[in-house]
């Protein structure tokens, strides 16, 4: 266009002018070709959410790295290591007859003691244990005597199949022992910490929960359990189905059939049952392993993570309301992975060590 | 550096290291999905022609050559994925079907800070939603991925002096269709 100067915006941006010759280009040229690159970076930048990008990388997963066995041994020891297990090695009598004494035996032998040996003996049973669906297949399970125990450790979940077929989502730092072998007219397990069940149906043999101070029998159902020692409140959630719970002995036993959505609550210390109604849809996404958000902050959306996985996770004295996020927050990794996925792209780190968030440093 | 970054991840990848891919998904997330939704609004298909393009990846893993431009090979085989499905659902609606490649600013991209360039800036977003695809294609690549002229011929499988031609082209009918405005911005 300039007829002193011979190279135009086009020359300019598909590098057509010879070293050393730009300056034969007037300003107005340069400048338009800068606003032509500035407008062709500005458009055309969608960038997908992060919580969707990380349930992309979820799915690509399951389809890839997570579906053949590829390292599954690997995998097993760094969850072996962060467990504390807690095994009697000791031999103790099973005299007394009953599947429920031996059971109850058994946990109180192996329950609430804060340390001892891990046994050598510790061994992955065998087929008839399967974590259903794509849940984690960390199986942790202890053999001894008659009994498996199953341990989850801090900061995970994970979910095994009962050799009835009864589905078992047990949370962070929870711990449930069952018979190798159902035998008897009850199907009986032993809960300590909290755990999602669905039990398959039989008539003909009830299963029964049991924990340190109650006691939970159903013919089919699903429920949500939470039960800790020391913990002075314990409950069960309904989902479906029926269950009646009780706790105390004969002499003060208390009792009470549940209806679906009804949540009761034992208060340890004052012996009281409280019932309530409950939405059972969150119970049943943290079975499923997933939590919807609406455009929730990330201080809000890290105390749901740390809900969800049962642990305490320090926000200090940081701001997190500006940083929002919607879409669908996939748990089916560790709390590590969850909070990482979470913090990318935002100004914070999460420091799993300390279990806190720290502002990202430069 | 970058594209030697790329490669050591390609490699380490081809040599059984699962979590390359991982980190191949998180560099080129980004520009993936936005280089997807030039052929189509539907985030839902660009996300499963990811889906699809990552899979296929570790499916054939054993079969992928180490010598290969890593952004190139991502970019052609989504637009590959992207635009057969599309060719596809044209085809079951009867309709005849040609890539296309879109870029209307997005609403959030049409507030400019600057209120003395917005008129300028939003009339060569209209000149340039105007220009013929293979051009758009052509200067997105080069000026917004920033890729190099050899990765941009690959991708749109033209040679490298039509890949040049085109950028020329594109940017030659933008500066003819601006140089009114400018004339009257100088004039102002």
């Amino acid at each position: 266009m300039d007829s002193k100067n011979n190279y135009n915006a086009e020359d300019f941006l598909s590098d057509r002018i010879p070293e050393g010759r730009e300056r034969l280009m007037s300003d107005s040229e340069r400048e338009l070709a800068g606003e032509i690159r500035q407008t062709l970076k500005r458009v055309g930048n969608e960038r997908m959410p992060l919580l969707e990008q990380a349930e992309l990388w979820e799915r690509i997963q399951e389809k890839t790295i997570n579906k053949p066995t590829s390292y599954p041994w690997r995998r097993y020891m760094q969850i072996a290591a962060m467990l504390l297990m807690v095994l009697g090695i000791g031999i103790w009598q099973f005299q007394k007859n009953t599947p429920t004494h031996k059971l109850l035996d058994f946990a109180a032998q192996n329950v609430g003691k804060k340390s001892m040996n891990v046994s050598s003996k510790t061994s992955k049973t065998n087929t008839d244990v399967t974590a259903p669906s794509n849940e984690s297949e960390e199986e942790n399970i202890i053999t001894t005597n008659d009994f498996n125990t199953f341990v989850v450790g801090n900061g995970k979940r994970s979910a095994i199949k009962l050799p009835d077929g009864t589905k078992v989502w047990l949370n962070s730092g929870s711990r449930l022992i069952y018979p190798v072998k159902f035998s008897g007219d009850i199907r009986e397990v032993y809960l300590e910490g909290e755990a999602y069940f669905d039990v398959t149906h039989d008539k003909e043999h009830p299963f029964n929960v049991r924990s340190s101070n109650m006691n939970i029998s159903v013919l089919g159902t699903e429920f949500y359990v939470s039960s800790s020692e020391g913990n002075d409140n314990n409950y069960a959630v309904l989902v479906q189905g029926s269950i009646v719970f009780s706790t105390g002995t004969w002499l003060n036993k208390k009792e009470h059939q549940l209806v679906p959505g009804q949540r009761i609550n034992y208060n340890l210390k004052e012996n009281t049952l409280a019932i309530a109604e409950v939405k059972t849809t969150e119970f049943r996404s943290w079975k499923e392993g997933y939590i919807d958000v609406n455009s929730e902050s990330l201080d809000a959306i890290i105390q749901r993570v740390a809900k969800y996985y049962n642990m305490e996770i320090s926000i200090q004295n940081l701001d997190l309301s500006d940083e929002k996020f919607s879409g669908r927050l996939d748990f089916q990794s560790s709390a590590d992975d969850v909070l990482n996925i979470l913090c990318a792209g935002t100004p914070y780190v999460y420091n799993g060590v300390e279990r806190r968030l720290e502002l990202r440093k430069r | 550096m970058f594209k030697n970054a790329d490669r050591d991840l390609w490699t380490s990848f081809i040599n059984g290291d699962d979590n390359a891919l991982n980190l191949l998904y998180k560099q080129f997330i980004d520009v993936l999905y936005a280089f997807g939704l030039r052929f189509t609004d539907d985030g839902e298909l660009v996300k499963d022609g990811i889906q699809d393009l990552f899979v296929d990846l570790y499916k054939y893993r054993e079969t992928l050559a180490i010598e290969v431009n890593v952004k190139s090979y991502l970019f052609t085989s989504l637009k590959r994925k992207i635009c057969l499905v599309l060719k596809k659902n044209a085809a079951a609606a009867n309709h005849s079907f040609e890539i296309p490649f879109l870029l209307s600013p997005s609403i959030e991209e049409q507030v400019i800070h600057d209120e003395n360039q917005s008129a300028l800036l939003l009339k060569l977003n209209k000149q340039l939603e105007l220009l013929p695809s293979r051009q758009k294609e052509a200067l997105y690549l080069r000026f917004n991925a920033e890729l190099e002229y050899e990765e941009i011929a690959l991708i749109m499988n033209i040679s490298l002096e039509t890949c040049r031609t085109l950028v020329y082209r594109g940017v030659k009918q933008l500066r003819e269709k601006m140089t009114i405005s400018h004339i009257h911005k100088a004039l102002a």
